[in-house]
């Protein structure tokens, strides 16, 4: 009745019910069906390139250039996405923050700044994109201010809410040791307001990675792996297209999963506050 | 005879006033404490108790009369007392050391004092071995230890506690208590202790200050005039022991009609 040695079924009856391996194996095998489709199903390959191509373009791109293709092109992009992606989320990250906390420990602020937030939150960040190019021109510094309008909200939000839900008790035991209001500012409620700074700083980032590729598309005139893409159609290339677009699905998630499980592991989950892991 | 350390008069406390949920928590309360004594709060849940401690605190303010602490009137906070609360509170993002030093980080103590004064209460509360732990890793009675530390660090005048030991288990409660009770008496801090289980009051008191329901007035005052260490089956505890409860279960029966009504 064992088809498979018990020996080899027992790790294969775990990763299919699902253990580290599991992510690996279903993106395979994801990938194993979508050439298989391609390869049997007669689909137009100009449009929808076989996953097998589009790595051996992906790891063309990466590599030295031939004739008019520079060096290492597929880096460049990411690059110039990635030094974007940073300036316009450090900076995103530090005046968010400041008001956030700000908007917590007010209410006057908070009551004012809130209608006003909750409107431009609505406003999917590709829609001012075109006013953010008229108003800047194209290039990558109009990239990092999508990248900052795309990622500012969530920050400001959880800063705001980390501050509020810090418990009165703990502001008193802070008060009663002889703490000033900046002295409480900076060593309670950064603190306390930790697990919240982090888990909307994880969200921020997610944000900043699509508003960086979506700004790149429109705004950005020579690099950037969003400009790839779009470039990338001109030509009809629809192997450096996907290409790209594994390359903003693989950093994306790196994004979020290694740097901030890095982080998390660091703070929060060795405090036993984290809260970012049920957002 | 020792001075006056806390000074209560006609102190009454409205939540909220004029507003349709207000809410009369003391009446009309007057109490002295004098330096270096113990002295329990007790009474039925709701009655005031906390509130009359937060007043003590400097977070809340009396809506009459005058609070007064070594001669003068309490306008705020401040590190002349330290506070204890039954969900321990330290902060969870700094290590067991970091959370006891917190008070003479802020008042600007050197290291090397510090480090020594950490070590010292360490030792006095027992916990040696987990200077370096986080908070979350503790049991409950540990985080309370380290609060109770973190109270004392500083040298405070006057020790405020609110149920400190309500959330422990009975085992670790009586612990505490005879511990608390060795650091009173190594510290002589005027000490404010919440509570509503009369046993740990009279264990631990040299006055239990009985609470009438809400709103409160001081009831009854009971000297409690036995040596430590104290026995629970001793017979003149028990004798204070029903006493105590006697006077208190009147207030809890009109607490309970009270809600009852509502
Ligand atoms: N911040 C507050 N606002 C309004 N009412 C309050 C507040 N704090 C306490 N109260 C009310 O005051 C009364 C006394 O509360 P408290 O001092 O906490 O009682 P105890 O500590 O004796 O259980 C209760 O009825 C409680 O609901
Ligand atoms: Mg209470």
């Amino acid at each position: 009745m064992n088809a498979l040695p018990s020996q080899l079924y027992s790790p294969i009856m775990d990763m299919a019910r699902g253990n580290r391996w599991t992510p690996f194996v279903s993106i395979l095998c994801a990938g194993i069906l979508w050439e298989l489709v391609i390869l049997y199903g007669g689909v137009n390959t100009l449009l929808m390139p076989p996953p097998s191509a589009v790595l051996v373009r992906l790891f063309e791109m990466l590599g030295p250039g031939e004739g008019a293709v520079p060096d290492f092109l597929m880096i460049r992009h990411i690059a110039w996405t990635m030094f974007a992606l940073i300036v316009g989320f450090l900076a995103a990250a530090m005046v968010s923050s400041a008001i956030g906390l700000v908007m917590g420990m007010n209410r006057t602020v908070y009551a004012w700044l809130n209608p006003i937030i909750s409107i431009f939150m609505v406003i999917p960040n590709i829609a001012v994109v075109p006013v953010l190019i008229l108003w800047l021109g194209l290039g990558m510094h109009t990239v990092i201010v999508v990248v900052i309008t795309g990622s500012c909200f969530p920050i400001i939000y959880t800063a705001a809410a980390g501050v509020q839900n810090v418990p009165t008790r703990m502001i008193w035991a802070a008060q009663t040791a002889g703490a000033t209001r900046w002295q409480i500012l900076t060593t309670v409620l950064l603190g306390a307001t930790m697990p919240y700074l982090i888990a909307g700083h994880k969200l921020a980032l997610g944000r900043a990675w699509r508003a960086v590729i979506a700004g790149e598309i429109f705004a950005a005139t020579k690099y950037g792996v969003g400009f790839m893409i779009y470039d990338a159609r001109t030509f009809l290339d629809t192997e450096a297209m996907f290409a790209g677009l594994i390359v903003v699905g693989l950093i994306g998630v790196s994004l979020e999963r290694i740097l901030f499980g890095f982080i998390e592991r660091r703070t929060v989950e060795k405090w036993g506050v984290t809260t970012s892991k049920n957002l | 005879m020792k001075s006056v350390k806390i000074s209560a008069s006609g102190i009454q406390k409205v939540y909220n006033p004029g507003d349709t949920n207000e809410v009369l928590a003391i009446e009309d309360l007057n109490l002295d404490v004098r330096e270096g004594e113990f002295v329990s709060l007790l009474g039925p849940s709701g009655c005031g108790k906390s509130t009359f401690l937060f007043m003590v605190g400097g977070f809340e303010k009396p809506t009459a009369g005058s609070l007064m602490m070594s001669g003068e009137t309490i306008r705020g906070p401040g590190a002349d007392r330290g506070i204890v609360f039954q969900e321990y509170v330290l902060f969870p993002w700094q290590r067991v050391s970091a959370n006891i030093a917190y008070g003479l980080k802020i008042a600007g103590v050197p290291k090397p004092e510090q480090e020594r004064r950490i070590a010292e209460l360490i030792a006095m509360i027992g916990l040696q071995g987990f200077e370096e732990a986080y908070p979350e890793s503790l049991s409950g009675g540990m985080k309370q230890r380290v609060a109770i530390a973190r109270a004392l660090a500083y040298d405070p005048d006057i020790l405020l506690m609110d149920e400190p030991f309500g959330a422990l288990d009975a085992q670790t409660r009586s612990r505490m208590i005879a511990d608390l009770i060795r650091i009173h008496q190594a510290t002589h801090k005027t000490t404010l202790f919440v509570t509503h289980s009369v046993e740990e009051s009279i264990l631990l008191s040299d006055r239990v200050v009985l609470f009438t329901a809400r709103p409160a007035r001081i009831k009854e005052i009971f000297k409690i005039d036995l040596p430590h260490p104290r026995s629970v089956t001793d017979s003149e505890f028990v004798h204070y022991e029903k006493a105590i409860l006697g006077s208190l279960d009147e207030e809890v029966s009109k607490t309970i009609a009270a809600n009852r009504d509502l």
